[in-house]
């Protein structure tokens, strides 16, 4: 199993007060609450912090959200770029560039190809549809969100394969010359990982074969989606897929006493505040199906962030006790899910640099070394994921647990 | 609705808004007696039956409703548009002015004008449905002959599918530009077919400003305003609304004002 460190890069210091008064920290707030020094200092906090991380051992995750006190990561591969150069080691995960979000793919294609290239290698490649409230930063029509994920990433594809010029007529991107300077470093493509639950994405990336990765599901919502991603590889003539090809974003607070860790971990929850967005922020207009769009609309998903803490450490969502006691958490998402990447948030909100860094080391030192077989001899175990003994239907993930 | 022509009256064409379920036909069903009135509902308004995939926006749209009105080989018709209605009858009139007569419009959306900085529409695909209603109506508790998330409260599943099966529809037609077409807007002194655009005093989603400016530069457009309603007058002040539109429609202004 392999361990990614990840922050969001959250701007802690807006008032409850105007939180409230923007419902929420994400789109609508004010950026007056924005106190430039304030930002300078976070920046250079949470890039040490990848620092330290790549010094313990973690590989390194990155991500993008727009006009949002919740992250201040505003391009996945500046982030990238930046961490790239704080680091030796570690791979960097570009979690991910959301491509209906980017009006120019070609560009992407040639971001990635720059970070590989500057990276010897370093990178894998994130392509995310972008979350529900995305679209009112790039204004990209919910309408044609997948459509445009799938034609942005074959154009990206092409960019890295071809090597003469060509063109691209598509139906929403258009060019009459592209020829990427430079072309990745690990060719034909860097590693791909897509996020998402939706039937359609997961057996799309399937067929690709690139790594699925699901963000802070519930432990049963994840082993879904992996053997829907499972059986369509096995359908389609694939290799059976290894745990290498899946990946959970979980929360994670380790310390010396199971108080001290729920006394401080409980800042995790900052992430999980649900805010008050508007219709069209929650559920834009055909960014899901009207069905998913009524279960949406009646309350019907997003549950997870509506839990508390203590049931969330019980159900694994949050890795927060003792090494002892996240060992056996992440024994038993791996029992479940078959997974064999795990990305840890393992700060958020307010919790200091002391705090977080105490964690990561305390769980690069006691957790890592424990845990890190698992998923190594995954083709001698007789898991109840493996393809041969699927036998259950599969119940459809009808959205993100969290949007 | 259904039939085009009536013997007694002026046959009129009817383009209602979105979200409105009984709308101007409703409304219009006290003009029964003087115009029939053929309701050109634009597809996508039903989970059972979405918009085709492949259109991009409203061009789509006002071709396909074109292809509808002349294979009715009618003559010129009065044609009657609310909200976006009212933008897709603008459309008509620019691009085959020999299928109008005249044309009411009914605060329509579809240009927009001024500031880049200053919205000229509400933004009714973000904001909540209580947040709709209080700038569409002048009093908000008299909301009705509309389906929007949660209004009426006691929409089932199958309604509120259509009604997010019409929200993305509206998303596919007019999301970018928001519920407008420069194109239109830079040639709307070329429509020279009597206009009259009516708007409810206190309508909330369209601007006072818009109105009037697509009235100034219309060549032969007059404005009237309904006092005491919103976005949907016909809805809200249904006999104001009649009594306002009525001469126009009947080619009986003079009498009106002389009343």
């Amino acid at each position: 199993m392999k361990f990614f460190h990840f922050t969001e890069m959250p701007y802690p210091f807006v008032s409850a007060e105007d939180e409230e008064d923007a419902r929420g920290l994400k789109i609508f707030l004010p950026n007056r609450h924005y106190d430039p020094a304030a930002g300078h200092e976070l920046y250079r906090r949470y890039l040490d912090e990848y620092e330290l991380a790549d010094e313990l051992g973690y590989d390194l995750m990155v991500n993008e959200h727009h006009q949002s006190a919740s992250t201040l990561h505003v391009a996945a591969t500046l982030s990238a770029a930046s961490v790239i150069n704080r680091t030796r080691h570690g791979r960097v995960l570009v979690l991910g560039t959301p491509l209906p979000h980017r009006s120019d793919p070609v560009r992407v294609a040639e971001e990635i190809a720059y970070l590989d290239s500057m990276s010897g290698g370093r990178i894998y490649c994130g392509f995310v549809r972008g979350t529900q409230g995305e679209v009112y930063p790039s204004n990209s029509n919910p309408v044609f969100n997948m459509d445009m994920f799938y034609e942005s990433h074959d154009l990206i594809r092409e960019s890295w394969a071809r090597t003469e010029p060509f063109a691209w007529e598509g139906r929403h991107f258009h060019y009459r010359n592209i020829s990427i300077w430079p072309r990745p470093f690990q060719l034909p493509a860097p590693p791909i990982w897509v996020s998402g639950t939706a039937p359609e994405l997961v057996q799309w990336t399937a067929h690709h074969g690139y790594t699925l990765c699901n963000l802070t599901g519930r432990y049963n919502d994840a082993a879904s989606t992996f053997r829907l991603y499972r059986r369509t590889a096995t359908e389609a003539g694939l290799d059976e897929p290894a745990p290498s090809q899946f990946a959970y974003l979980a929360f994670c607070h380790v310390a010396d006493s199971e108080d001290e860790a729920r006394r401080v971990g409980e800042q995790l929850m900052w992430y999980l505040k649900p805010g008050r967005p508007r219709l069209g922020a929650s559920i834009p207009p055909g960014f899901s199906t009207p069905a998913t769009s009524v279960q949406a609309f009646r309350g019907r998903l997003g549950s997870v962030r509506r839990q508390d803490f203590s049931s969330l450490i019980d159900e694994g969502i949050m890795l927060v006790g003792t090494p002892d006691t996240v060992i056996r958490q992440i024994e038993r998402l791996y029992e479940v899910t078959g997974v064999g990447n795990l990305i840890l948030m393992n700060q958020a909100g307010t919790m200091s640099s002391n705090e977080t860094r105490s964690s990561m080391s305390l769980f690069a030192h006691e957790v890592m070394p424990a845990v890190a077989q698992l998923g190594e001899s995954w083709q001698q175990d007789d898991t109840s994921w493996r393809t041969q003994n699927d036998d259950q239907p599969i119940s459809a993930v009808i959205a993100s647990a969290l949007s | 609705m259904g039939h085009d022509h009536n013997d007694e009256g002026t046959a009129l064409v009817v383009l209602p808004d979105a979200f409105v379920t009984e709308g101007l036909a409703g409304a219009l069903a006290d003009v029964a007696g003087t115009a029939a009135a053929h309701v050109l509902h634009h597809p996508g308004r039903h989970a059972s039956e979405p918009l085709d995939f492949d259109w991009d926006g409203m061009d789509d749209l006002i071709y396909s409703h074109l292809a509808t009105l002349r294979a009715q080989r009618s003559g010129p018709r009065v044609f009657v548009g609310a909200g976006i209605g009212g933008w897709i009858g603008m459309e008509i009139a620019l691009r085959a002015p020999e299928l109008v007569e005249r044309l009411l419009l009914v605060a329509p959306y579809g240009v927009r004008f001024g500031d880049p900085t200053q919205p000229n529409f509400a933004d009714i695909l973000l904001l909540d449905t209580d947040e709709v209603s209080a700038l569409g109506w002048a009093r908000p508790e008299r909301a009705r002959g509309l389906h929007l998330p949660g209004l009426p409260e006691d929409l089932d599943d199958a309604a509120l599918e259509d009604v997010f099966t019409e929200r993305a529809t509206l998303a596919q037609l007019a999301w970018k530009p928001f519920l407008h077409n420069p194109t239109l807007g830079r040639w709307l002194h070329t429509i020279d077919v009597p206009v009259l655009l009516v708007r409810g005093a206190e309508d909330g989603l369209v601007t006072s400003a818009n109105s009037a400016e697509i009235v100034r530069r219309l060549p032969d457009a007059r404005l009237v305003e309904i006092p005491d309603a919103g976005h949907y007058p016909y809805l809200e002040q249904p006999a104001a609304f009649i009594q306002a539109v009525l001469p126009f429609i009947n080619h009986r202004e003079e009498e009106a004002v002389t009343r």
